[in-house]
């Protein structure tokens, strides 16, 4: 099992650095770069031809003029820099944010942290409802339980995401006052510790978190339907009902962890739509968060922002990835790998 | 190995035995309906059954037939759409009919338990064996911890597992199929079950196993004392195991009777006709009596005698009236209108008087039939030279088959025969250029079509030989229609004039097999399995190909369809002169269709002969090991018979290299010379 993680690794790394380069040349194709940002401010106090040799001078200092193999591997720290220091990704050095002025590992600590927890609460709370769901839907398949359900999450699955969180607002924000509107935290407030600040933002992204929770319960409830009804048509559960088992050992013992297989795959390509998704929510709900970011970085082309970011979905899905599989192999003797 | 007290049988003695006894479990006018898309439709068609403690019962049935919802009544499985509509099933001074499911726990798996068919899927891969035993322990004998562990381990060496101790860790994929079965079977017995149901307990099994299996189930009954129900199709297993049989036909039992009594004296039509159908009763060269059209399903609205519109000899009122049970003797009943006494008297067919006599080592056989393979002026049409089939590389190269040589000649049917992943359908496959062969060659008329070979000659190969395949259900596309799975080979390679050429050709090709020209606007999903069988048989034939590979084209069909489809393709092997490479696992099957047979294991071809000459001089032990498995429909011959087992072991090969060797002219063996000496001493050479 560990040569395989550590195969499985080394994969990831290989994967990584392909991925990495490909994000890289097709964010150079942005059609601006650090210098001209750097010179905008000044760019009204400087004639034209006086602009174009600052221009191609800082170009030059920053060594935009390199080829793109050796900007890439100097932005990944496997290349001297321009001061002769090796300063890149691999050093922790992500670049410079030119919309924040900042580096930008400093302007998506926050953010990043903020997506992380609102990420983890809906995926908690949507598997929480959804598997106990979809089990309960499948063992009383055609009932009028089901039905109900099976429309509910229909509705829930072809509407999208937005529709949901202004309908949603309305309800809750307009209609009943329970939950803020937007933004993480009650504007001007003083917490007295941080227990407080934590119980106030929790309070502010409830909404966010029940509307993406939602938006996610149609396909996983689905899903997990389908693939516990083909457990329970299974010839072992044959065999466990004939060995004289109760019923709900029978489901709990025998065919819940069978149906799980399928859908652990399927979580993962789900885990991302969530993070993708989060987009649309953190715009919607102006929460700090870093899909709101990477969408004000690319209408600001920020370069090294974006790419920073891009990183970091990558990184979740290949790591991801690589999580599932071994949770697969938990789970599944058949897969486990002795070597 | 056999305890030989256990097969000798005196059912006389066995039939006053049953009759002095109140039965054990007795179903009267039970009546099974499912309710499906709002359609009512009757599975069991009320019919009665009463089951005597310690015997053997076995219930024989085609798919359709209900003998698998029958018994399912009696542990409470039915599918949740079914239900019992009629009648009432005593046990133990209970009625099972009315029982809910909280009373089904007191009695399913601990008083009544069940054997499954598939042991591939009817085990939890994702719990140890060990667990799913000690399940069982625990649930019904009250034991906890470590002793309801030894108990475990003490059910699984009286299985017959080896190493329990480890192998009570391991999950169900660490196991042979055969090694599963015995799983499930210690599931069942685990908790000392007084009724015992085993659904098609060895049918996915290969032979030698199903006789190992079929001895186990044997000794359990007779250290616990149980009363053994066996639902199977195969006669050869039936008489093999039962003390009594049940034939069961559209949702009925139709006649019932001690073994002798049904394998010698059949009364209805239809045991007549399924016995008479057995290949083990055909006289090769000549036509198996075959039982005409389809069993009918849950769908069919059946008057009269379910039988009838299958039976040449159907009287008028069979169609109009369903018949009673009449009584034959003490135990024999039969449900048909020949027993009445207006009934014109039938003589049984000369193949059920044939079925007392024969023994493994005779089989009617037409003197007059031409034999190819003697023929001085015989053509070799395929030659298998050397041939060796890999999969995989490195570490995890697998020798599917292993330097294998054999010929072929023009018009004979050459099979192959041997037990799963033997590599029998490998040969088969790299033969008609599927899998690529890895070393040697394979020659076509004396020409080379293995390898790489030019393009001209691949589409006159490809024209020339064609497959049939094992599963018709599978093996055709459910979206396309009749007339284009047909003649796709012919769209392929443009070998028709214009569209009124192609469909002439598609409905001439049905016409063949059997089939109405207008069936080829049909799709697949409108035909029964015998039918879909001939419409890949109709695919290959309208290729104009000179030889066929038949990859166990039957045995994924009923028992009264299987007959059919041999007649067609030994009639069609006459007509046009067809040359068959035939694969299967059922040697009675093999020898009734085949001149010359190949046995092959692991990879290896360890024996080939012409048919009779292998069933009489079985040389090479693994072929001798394989015959004495293979079933035989006679009661008193199966139960009589010795089963040899194999141990590649006891080859001494270290010391000196086996070669192919030819014996006495067409018969070779693969052996070392101390072997060969010997088998010369065997056949008195």
């Amino acid at each position: 099992m560990g040569k395989y993680i550590l195969k499985r690794c080394g994969y990831i790394v290989v994967v990584f650095l392909i991925l990495s380069f490909l994000m890289y040349s097709l964010y150079n194709l942005i059609p601006t770069d650090p210098a001209r940002q750097e010179l905008e401010p000044q760019r009204k106090g400087l004639k034209a031809d006086e602009y174009q040799m600052l221009y191609q001078q800082l170009r030059k200092e920053m060594g935009l003029d390199d080829p793109l193999v050796v900007r890439y591997l100097r932005w990944m720290g496997l290349w001297q820099d321009t001061d002769g220091t090796f300063n890149g990704v691999l050093e922790g050095n992500f670049g410079y944010s030119n919309l924040y002025k900042r580096n930008v590992v400093e302007v998506i600590q926050a953010p990043m942290g903020n997506t992380i927890f609102i990420n983890i609460f809906s995926t908690i709370a949507s598997l929480s409802i959804t598997i106990p769901l979809g089990i309960y839907c499948a063992v009383h398949k055609g009932k009028r339980f089901d039905s109900a359900t099976q429309v509910v999450t229909m509705l829930g699955y072809s509407i999208p995401v937005y529709i949901i969180a202004l309908i949603f607002m309305y309800i809750f924000c307009v209609l009943w006052r329970v939950f803020p509107i937007m933004g993480q935290k009650t504007a001007g407030m003083e917490y007295a510790n941080s227990w407080e600040e934590f119980v106030d933002m929790l309070y502010h992204i409830a909404l966010p978190v029940i509307v993406m929770t939602f938006g996610s319960l149609g396909g996983m409830t689905r899903y997990v339907r389908s693939s516990m009804i083909d457990a329970l048509s299974m010839d072992y559960i044959r065999t466990a009902r004939a060995k004289g088992l109760k019923e709900k050992v029978v489901i709990y013992s025998h065919a819940w962890r069978n149906a799980l297989l399928p859908v652990i795959t399927s979580i993962l390509g789900w885990f991302l739509g969530i993070f993708g998704g989060s987009v649309i929510i953190e715009n919607t709900f102006s929460l700090n968060g870093m899909g709101k970011l990477y969408w004000q970085g690319l209408n600001n082309m920020d370069f090294e922002l974006v790419l920073a970011i891009q990183m970091f979905y990558s990184i979740v899905s290949l790591v991801g990835s690589l999580l599932i599989d071994i949770s697969y192999g938990l789970v599944d003797p058949r897969v486990r790998v002795d070597k | 190995m056999n305890d030989n007290n256990l097969y000798t049988v005196d059912f006389d003695a066995r039939a006053k035995q049953i009759l002095a006894q109140e039965p054990l479990l007795s179903a009267r006018e039970v009546e099974v309906t499912f309710s499906l898309r709002g359609k009512k439709l009757t599975a069991i068609r009320r019919t009665s059954l009463d089951l005597y403690e310690g015997e053997t019962l076995a219930i024989v049935g085609e798919s359709g037939s209900g003998k698998s919802v029958f018994t399912k009544c009696f542990v409470g499985m039915l599918d949740k759409n079914g239900s019992i509509t009629n009648g009432s099933i005593m046990y133990q001074g209970e009625d099972l009919a009315q029982f809910t499911e909280k009373d089904w726990l007191r009695i399913r798996g601990k008083k009544i338990a069940m054997v499954t068919q598939d042991p591939m899927t009817s085990l939890n891969p994702l719990k140890t064996i060990g667990y799913q035993i000690q399940e069982s322990v625990e649930l019904h004998q009250g034991l906890k911890g470590s002793a309801a562990k030894q108990e475990v381990l003490r059910i699984l060496e009286a299985v017959g597992i080896p190493d329990p101790v480890r192998r009570y860790r391991q999950y169900p994929h660490e196991f042979s199929g055969g090694m599963r079965q015995r799983v499930v079977i210690a599931i069942a017995v685990a908790c000392r079950p007084q009724i015992l149901i085993c659904d098609e307990p060895t049918t996915a099994l290969d032979v030698t196993i199903q006789a190992q299996i079929l001895d186990l189930i044997r000794r359990l009954q007779k250290e616990q004392n149980m009363t053994i129900i066996y639902i199977t199709h195969d006669l050869g297993v039936v008489a093999n195991v039962a003390d009594r049989v049940a034939v069961m036909y559209g949702g009925q039992i139709i006649e019932i009777g001690m073994a002798n009594e049904v394998f010698f004296d059949p009364q209805h039509p239809y045991t007549s006709a399924l016995l008479c159908a057995l290949p083990q009763l055909g006289v090769k060269g000549e036509k198996l009596p075959a039982i005409d059209g389809t069993p009918p399903t849950a769908y069919t609205k059946i008057v009269g005698d379910a039988f009838a519109p299958r039976n040449k000899h159907a009287l008028n009122i069979d169609f109009q009236e369903e018949p009673p049970m009449y009584e034959v003797t003490g135990t024999h009943m039969v449900k048909s209108w020949l027993r009445d006494p207006r009934a014109p008297k039938v003589e049984q067919p000369k193949a059920i008087q044939r079925l007392s006599q024969i023994s493994m080592t005779s089989t009617g056989t037409d003197p007059s039939a031409y034999h190819p393979h003697l023929d001085p002026n015989r053509e070799t049409l395929i030659q298998v030279k050397d041939m060796q089939v890999t999969f995989g590389s490195g570490r995890k190269k697998f020798v599917a088959v292993d330097h294998v040589n054999f010929e072929i000649y023009k018009g004979e049917t050459f099979s192959l025969v041997g037990e799963s992943g033997s590599g029998k359908t490998t040969i088969g496959r790299a033969i008609v250029r599927i899998n690529p062969i890895t070393s040697g060659e394979v020659l076509f008329k004396g020409e080379r079509v293995s390898g790489k070979i030019s393009k001209e000659m691949d589409t006159k190969v490809i024209r020339s030989m064609q497959m049939i395949f094992q599963d018709p259900m599978a093996s055709l596309n459910e979206r396309a229609k009749v007339d284009y799975i047909v003649s796709e080979g012919l769209i392929n390679y443009h070998l028709y004039n214009n569209e009124h050429d192609r469909q002439d050709k598609v409905q001439r090709a049905l016409q063949e097999v059997g089939l109405l020209p207008e069936f080829s606007s049909r799709f697949p999903h409108e035909f029964s399995g015998g039918q879909r069988q001939r419409i890949g048989i109709a695919r290959s034939l309208i290729m104009e190909p000179q030889f066929i590979v038949a990859d166990e084209p039957i045995s994924a069909l009923d028992v009264s369809i299987r007959a059919q489809v041999l007649n067609l393709l030994n009639d069609l092997k006459k007509s046009r002169g067809l040359t068959y490479l035939f694969i299967a696992h059922d040697l009675s099957v093999v020898r009734f269709i085949s001149d010359r047979i190949a046995v092959i294991h692991k990879g290896r071809i360890v024996e080939l002969a012409e048919a009779e000459e292998l069933f009489a001089h079985p040389l090479h032990p693994y072929t001798k090991a394989l015959l004495s498995a293979v079933p035989n429909p006679n009661p008193y011959v199966e139960r009589a018979k010795k089963l040899l087992v194999y141990d590649p072991d006891q080859h001494h090969y270290e010391k000196e290299g086996p070669e192919w060797t030819e014996i006495i002219p067409g018969h070779f063996v693969y052996a070392n010379r101390p072997e060969l000496d010997g088998y010369r001493k065997e056949m008195r050479l």
